[in-house]
């Protein structure tokens, strides 16, 4: 039984394609101004990676903030629920999911099937988002595998005073040409980010395991700044997972749970 | 997981769908056409303590204040702090930016700091020639009676003082009465909406409330005696996935419980101001007319505002939420507005031992932020649906 989820974020869209519980597939691309269109490219994209045809796909879920603009799924689902149960997939231990996407910071409690239980969410503005650190590294003039690498190099965090990701960019400019060293800089702003996120988790309360989904993911400053900030470790996907397609992997795995239910098998 | 897809809540079709147009078109008025063909004199006025019943006998049309036609409120803004809730601000620009010149005045009433200091910028800055003031008590307390009384009593006096009018007893018997045949309409649009079969969506209620607080009652009856009939006529809506109830700081705008209801939310009754507890139920008559006005409007279910008398509110929620069979509590505050954020506060703490569903939402006055919202909603009613099974 085949099964695919379609999550299309602010700033990435994803595909996933699932035949029971194995990952045939998953794509991610940039998201655009159409949506739709780009739903439907990220989708034909993991299905040339599948390498099968749309006619054998029985169920198909779109998520994310472009859902309703998946013309080609069968129902959508909030994202909220989607990373809860793609976490619990690989993670079945897991209990507070922390999703830093392009756009908002969401933390979501699930129970031991990986079913939504509670959740908040930050996006009255883009301080904890992917998006504060991609203008960070913008202003700073790297790339992220850089701008993440260099969280690990010597140096005392520097102070980011300011909530607003606009008024912390101006902070940014003024350390470096007080001559800040670029990894203190970065530290400090993965620490700003690490603060509004974990404020966020204990507004929802924290119950291990926790684990962090999302593009931000992939930064290890911000997962080393996360776990300092919270005191604990956060669990790790499996090696390969990619954690930016966990939304999409659980928007397939819902899909899969429809399609089983409606004896589209 | 959840059903299929939501589409919007069928709304009920033909002659409901158009009368319900003529209540919308009626709320988003610049000035009500009413005003104009009755030639009363129109009193602008905040809160649902104060009795629009006085307002009717001294021969005044009563309208509700609202800043939903000034989508820029930097006139509200240069007097009140960015800290001053949206509603606040966007009512004191409405009025300094003139949308409000045909009034013949104001009152006001201490229902939070933000509107009291939205008033003192009224009566120094704007171009209004009269400006009423009521205190209302902050509790039950059987002493705090009698001076919601003596205020009543000084409202009335500045009434006919400034109006040079008499409100005579038989006046106010008779504002009564046409009132409470816009509560028994509003009773019956209530029935309409959180019947087992519902025919209204909760925006169509909350249009009808809003449009209560616009129109002179006999107006309203006649519109509301025709909506009435179609909807009984109409198909049931279709889509819902959850029933809640909504509760929360000022909300007048219809356009925001449409989005809440587009994902499959049936707002089956609410706890708001402008909505149906603001409007209370029937006023009893007898006595003095103005002690029936003054008993009525201090014990209806009482707003966050009446700091003390968190219990009595709960216990009218939690009436609410099961007569209407909700599965959640949607709550909406308005950004900075702290007596709504003490009510989460409070509830928070309640349902630590009797858990009820809640989403909390924070938004502006007078702008709606669909997508986070619709995000939220779903989410809520994912949560719902599988708590049910």
């Amino acid at each position: 039984m085949i099964a695919a989820g379609v999550d299309i974020g602010s700033t990435a869209s994803k595909a996933v394609i699932l035949d029971g519980d194995r990952v045939l597939a998953s794509r991610i691309g940039p998201s655009s101004t159409n949506p739709g269109r780009t739903a439907r490219e990220i989708f034909q994209q993991a299905l040339a990676q599948a390498g099968i045809s749309e006619a054998r796909v029985n169920f198909i879920v779109g998520t994310g903030y472009g859902r309703a603009q998946v013309a080609f799924a069968h129902t959508n689902v909030s994202e909220l629920s989607c990373h809860g149960r793609g976490a619990h997939f690989y993670l079945p231990a897991a209990r507070t999911v922390l999703d830093i996407g392009g756009q908002d910071t969401k933390a979501i409690c699930i129970d031991q099937e990986g079913n939504l239980l509670d959740f908040v969410m930050n996006d009255k503005c883009a301080a904890g988002t992917g998006r504060f650190l991609e203008m960070m590294a913008r202003t700073l003039g790297m790339g992220f595998d850089e701008f993440a690498a260099m969280h690990f190099q010597e140096g005392e965090p520097c102070v980011i005073g300011n909530m607003c990701s606009v008024f912390a960019e101006s902070e940014v400019i003024n350390l470096v040409n007080e001559g800040a060293a670029l990894p203190r800089i970065i530290k400090g702003l993965h620490q700003s980010l690490a603060g509004r996120v974990a404020a966020l988790a204990k507004r929802v309360g924290i119950e291990p395991e926790v684990v962090i989904t999302g593009g931000v993911a992939k930064n290890a400053g911000v997962i080393d700044a996360v776990e300092k900030k919270l005191g604990q470790k956060l669990a790790n996907f499996p090696p390969g997972v990619d954690p930016q397609i966990i939304g999409a992997l659980g928007a397939a795995l819902i899909a899969r749970d429809q399609a089983q239910r409606s004896g589209q098998t | 997981m959840s059903p299929a897809p939501v589409p919007d809540q069928t709304p009920p079709k033909g002659l409901a769908r158009e009368l319900l147009a003529e209540l919308g078109a009626a709320i988003e008025a610049p000035k009500p056409e009413g005003a104009i063909r009755s030639g009363r004199p129109v009193v602008g006025y905040f809160c649902s303590y104060l009795p629009a019943e006085l307002l009717l006998a001294a021969g005044l049309y009563p309208l509700r204040l609202r800043g939903l036609s000034v989508e820029d409120s930097s006139s509200g803004d240069a007097y009140l702090s960015h800290l001053t809730c949206s509603f606040a601000r966007h009512v004191t620009a409405a009025v300094l930016d003139g949308v409000y010149d045909f009034l013949a005045g104001q009152i006001a009433v201490n229902c939070c700091d933000h509107l009291r200091r939205a008033n003192d910028v009224l009566v120094a800055k704007s171009r209004l020639a009269y400006h009423g003031y009521l205190s209302v008590p902050r509790g039950f307390r059987a002493d705090l009676f009698s001076w919601y009384l003596e205020e009543l009593a000084r409202l009335q006096d500045s009434l006919e003082d400034h109006f040079q009018v008499k409100i005579t007893e038989a006046a106010l018997q008779a504002a009564i009465s046409q009132t409470n045949q816009v509560r028994g309409r509003m009773q019956k649009l209530d029935e309409l909406c959180r019947g087992e079969q519902p025919k209204l969506s909760g925006a169509d209620l909350l249009t009808a409330a809003v449009a209560a607080r616009v129109l002179l009652p006999a107006e309203f009856v006649e519109k509301a005696d025709a909506l009435i009939a179609a909807a009984e006529k109409a198909e049931p809506l279709s889509g819902i996935r959850s029933r809640v109830i909504l509760m929360g700081g000022e909300l007048d705008d219809p356009g925001y419980v449409r989005t809440l209801e587009s994902q499959g939310a049936h707002v089956a009754g609410d706890l708001l101001c402008f909505g149906r507890r603001g409007l209370g139920l029937p006023v009893d008559p007898s006595g003095p007319a103005l002690a029936a006005l003054a008993r009525a409007y201090l014990y209806q279910v009482p707003c966050a505002r009446m700091m003390g008398e968190f219990p009595r509110r709960y216990q009218a929620m939690v009436k609410l939420f099961q007569e209407c069979g909700a599965k959640g509590i949607i709550f909406t505050r308005i950004k900075f507005c702290q007596i709504w954020a003490n009510e989460v506060h409070n509830l928070r703490h309640r349902f630590e031992s009797n858990p009820l569903p809640m989403l909390v939402l924070e938004r502006e006055y007078g702008t709606i932020s669909t997508g986070q919202i619709k995000t939220r909603v779903q989410a809520f009613l994912e949560r719902l649906e599988r708590a049910e099974g």
